[in-house]
């Protein structure tokens, strides 16, 4: 479910990163509040252990192996808003360190598996589990749920942002230049993979794991109850808020017919209410290059002549290799490795 | 050679949430220049009492001063407290790879310095200082997942060390070393302890209580304190070192020599 | 030894023949185990090259990293926006130049980026390239049905082909993903994780998460030891095959185990932190110089991506 760079539009990832950071900075303010010292220790180590559990190869019944990703289980014995920040870091070290999932899909992917995972999986565990005592069935009965549900919510919204994009983005002739699958493709086959295989994997390894800490050691299921920052006014209205957000934003632009990812600041601002962090910057940073590319000096005839492109590239080609190369020279005589 | 009152416990009780017993009515205190040796069995409550001495848990019951103020949760929080605290007495612990959290040697060394507020170039020179001091220079751009078990003992000593604490913690230091690093660490302690360092040491090793400390106290399996003496009286009392399940009935004191003696248990 | 030993562990097994196993048995499939130990020494033996590799002299080991980190999100930009598949294979080629300038082994540098996610790729947008699941100018026929007909929901044109637009979209989204694939492994593979990692704050991270992120690498390879070790244990006491539910019921227990774990030693890193000054606002050195050459590889780097994305605006229109 990483989703690599390339499949996404820029635009895309754009947004999905713009939606993620007022997500961010409320989790790091809710579990901070929380936790105070504790707080970077234990989504370090939260975020050590989704990143292993999602190298277990887990047995399916037709002989083949998948992997978890952990991230139900994270949110039922952290909190949501903690396991939140735990799998957004291991996903950063994942796509920073192995490039596993892109850097300018890490928006998406968080959303993905940061977000809708860990808060779905969450509140599922919780209606079925309620109130009930550590050791009720209720408790891995709701894991259970939680993980399926967690991860088929997660590759929903891949599948979404996979399908969107031939939509939104194609060249003039009709070729994909994204993911070329269309929602009517891509739903029902991340669907099939998903409700079939990985969402019973997450679910099953989800109820097992924690039938293994009710046997063991039950108090560890109560950690997150007993230090739960969750109910309270503010936190129902920001969970509005994000959800009218996630909800509205993508959809409400789609209905206007602007394309997505391709508004200005300001528009984003009427609809939002304000303009998230570092949007602004990036958004100069993306129309820098795009409006009306041309070349000064070139004369639209001359240019009819294909020959001068290949000509006039593969000058332009070799001046960047030989400039590269002199680069590397320079670079060997100074230090050879700083930090 | 006692100097003034650096920790003084009164009537110390601790349980953990879950209820558990840990330390109960434990009276004690700590002066400048001492070597301390807590010895008793596993789970007697002697690590417990020396993250209660770190300012790491607060008792339930009972009061602890040290350098003359009182230790509790509300003074601790308190920035000025806590920094002259935190400078003052250094912890290691028993496990190092909780300890080192760091991401390279170079780093861990530095962190509390960091954190203490030292200026760049006094962090570097100290860092660099305590390194050689230890000989684990050639480890500095190392993680810790690539040390040995030695190695990462002498990296968390050099952790706390770099910001010369005038008491140091040191939980279970000999645990888990092969020899030669085991006798490395007793001349080191010796020698801290002559630099004027206050040191309070864990351990159930009875090979090395006479050479690291001066001052024995020994805890019952039910978390009190049993005995307090000098090294030699309290190897000499078989029946109390039994009593507190430290040693088995085989257990033999030999006397190879005048200079080294060698306690185990055998059939 | 005051414990007596019960009697079967005194008996002794039988010799060892030569049919056992070897001649007689079936081989025991590669299972999970295996799979899960190998996966996780990748992880080691990925971070050993890169640290290897990092402390090469070559060119972009000598970049600053906070330098390296915009420049690469830059030219993944770049790759982001091309549309022309011409860009996206001079853009390829040039990255292949910087790896080889860089001293990166290239037979081992193509095969771990282009064995992984372009390949990957290719399976999944093979599909595509038919007129029956992406419309578009025929190509190259392959069957000719001579009729419509439906199946179902869907309409299935009168010829099987091969289109023009699916295999353009397909070539432009295989080299979109070498490309950016190329460029993260590469500042992955000539950068020192740990200074990797504390130049991110140049990218508006914040230095709360910069902490984190470094401690969660540090712990990950303290789980991935303990793990593999419970699964070279596990497969060291296997004696005949286990069932799925059981194997199952393995890596459940050892995710349990290991949260068990963890969460123990979250408490013990937060007292070893509090213990050294840590007051929930981590502080850190950073000493990232800038040099002439830095500021004249960004300039360079912006002039490369202008180059390109004008180029594809050409070409592409």
């Amino acid at each position: 479910m990483h989703i690599p760079d390339g499949y996404l539009s820029p635009q895309t990832c754009a947004v999905m990163g713009a939606v993620m950071l007022p997500v961010w900075a409320a989790a790091a303010k809710k579990v901070n509040n929380v936790q105070k010292t504790k707080y970077a220790p234990l989504m370090a180590i939260g975020a050590a252990f989704t990143f292993v559990i999602m190298m277990f190869n887990i047995p399916v019944p037709d002989g083949t192996t998948a992997h978890a990703v952990g991230g139900g289980l994270l949110a039922i014995v952290l909190g949501p808003w903690a396991a939140c920040i735990s799998i957004t870091i291991a996903l950063a070290v994942q796509a920073l360190l192995f490039g596993d999932g892109g850097i300018l899909a890490f928006g998406a992917n968080t959303f993905n598996m940061a977000l809708l995972l860990p808060f779905s999986a969450y509140y599922t565990y919780r209606l079925i589990a309620g109130n009930s005592e550590a050791a009720s069935s209720r408790r891995w009965l709701g894991g259970l749920a939680g993980g399926y549900i967690g991860v088929n919510l997660a590759a929903l919204a891949a599948a979404v942002e996979f399908g969107l994009q031939p939509v939104l983005f194609h060249a003039a002739d009709g070729a994909a230049l994204y993911c070329p699958y269309p929602l009517s493709m891509a739903v029902p086959a991340m669907a099939l993979a998903h409700l079939s295989i990985a969402g019973p994997v997450e679910g099953v390894i989800t109820a097992l794991a924690i039938r293994y800490l009710q046997e063991r050691n039950a108090g560890i299921l109560s950690v997150e109850a007993s230090s739960s920052p969750l109910e309270g006014h503010s936190y129902k209205k920001l969970m509005r808020g994000l959800g009218m957000l996630i909800l509205l934003s993508p959809l409400g632009l789609l209905a206007k017919g602007t394309a997505w990812g391709e508004w200005a600041a300001g528009e984003i601002e009427a609809k939002m209410g304000f303009i998230p962090g570092g949007m602004s910057s990036l958004a100069e940073r993306w129309q820098a290059p795009l409006p009306d590319y041309g070349l000064p000096g070139f004369e639209h005839n001359l240019l009819q002549s294909s020959t001068v492109y290949i000509v006039s590239a593969i000058i332009g080609l070799g001046i960047i290799f030989a400039i590269t190369y002199i680069f590397s020279l320079v670079q060997k005589k100074t230090t050879p490795d700083k930090t | 050679m006692p100097g003034e009152i650096l920790f003084e416990l009164k009537d110390v009780c601790y349980h953990y949430p879950g209820g558990e017993e840990a330390l109960s009515d434990i009276n004690l205190s700590i002066r400048q220049g001492e070597k301390v040796a807590l010895i008793g069995a596993n789970g007697c409550g002697k690590s417990t009492l020396l993250n209660v001495l770190d300012g790491l848990l607060f008792p339930q019951k009972g009061s602890i001063s040290s350098f003359g103020l009182i230790l509790d949760e509300k003074n601790i929080s308190k920035k000025d407290f806590n920094f002259a605290f935190r400078r003052r007495v250094g912890f290691v612990f028993q496990n190092c790879d909780a300890q080192l959290f760091n991401s390279s040697v170079w780093e861990e060394i530095a962190f509390g310095l960091v954190q203490l507020g030292l200026d760049t170039r006094e962090v570097k020179r100290r860092v660099e200082d305590v390194m050689s001091m230890l000989g684990i220079g050639h480890l500095k751009d190392r993680p810790p997942f690539r040390l040995s078990g030695g190695e990462k003992k002498k990296v968390a000593i050099a952790s706390v060390l770099s910001m010369n604490p005038e008491v140091i913690l040191l939980d279970e230091p000999a645990n888990n070393l092969d020899p030669r690093t085991q006798s490395w660490m007793i001349k080191l302690v010796k020698q801290l302890n002559h630099a004027g360092k206050t040191l309070v040491t864990t351990t159930h090793n009875l090979d090395i209580i006479e050479e690291i400390a001066d001052r024995v106290v020994v805890f019952s399996e039910d978390h009190r304190i049993a005995a307090v003496g000098k090294p030699k009286e309290i190897l000499d009392k078989r029946e109390l070192l039994q009593q507190v399940n430290l040693v088995d009935e085989q257990f033999h004191r030999h006397i190879r020599d005048d200079l080294h003696r060698h306690y185990h248990s055998h059939n | 030894m005051s414990t007596d030993l019960p009697e079967w562990l005194l008996a002794r097994q039988e010799p060892f023949q030569h049919g056992d196993g070897i001649a007689g048995g079936k081989s025991i499939r590669r299972g999970f185990v295996e799979k899960s130990v190998d996966s996780m020494s990748l992880v080691f033996r990925e971070s050993f090259f890169a640290e290897r590799l990092a402390s090469r002299p070559g060119l972009l080991q000598g970049i600053d990293p906070r330098v390296k980190v915009l420049t690469t999100i830059l030219l993944i930009i770049v790759a982001g926006l091309a549309r022309h598949p011409t860009t996206l294979l001079a853009l390829n080629l040039w990255i292949l130049w910087v790896a080889k300038v860089s001293r990166v082994p290239l037979p081992m540098y193509l095969k771990r980026v282009w064995l992984a996610a372009p390949l990957f790729t290719g399976i999944i947008v093979f599909p595509s390239i038919f007129n029956v699941v992406y419309p578009g100018d025929p190509l190259l026929i392959l069957i000719n049905f001579s009729r419509h007909f439906r199946l179902g929901p869907w309409t299935v044109p009168e010829t099987l082909a091969v289109t023009y637009q699916g295999v353009w979209g397909a070539l432009v989204l295989i080299l979109r993903v070498g490309a950016s694939v190329s460029l993260a492994v590469l500042l992955a593979l000539t950068t020192r994780w740990q200074v990797l990692l504390k130049a991110l704050n140049m990218v508006f991270v914040p230095q709360v998460f910069i902490v984190m992120l470094e401690m969660s690498c540090r712990y990950i390879y303290l789980f991935l030891q303990t793990t593999s070790e419970m699964f070279v244990a596990r497969r060291s006491r296997t004696v005949s095959r286990t069932s799925t539910q059981e194997q199952r019921c393995f890596v459940s227990g050892s995710i349990g185990a290991l949260w068990n774990k963890a969460y123990i030693l979250s408490g013990e890193i937060h007292a070893a932190m509090v213990s050294r000054g840590y007051t929930g606002t981590p502080k850190t050195l950073v000493s990232f110089q800038i040099s002439r050459l830095d500021w004249l590889w960004s300039l360079f780097v912006l002039a490369v991506s202008l180059f390109f994305l004008g180029g594809d605006r050409i070409v592409a229109w």
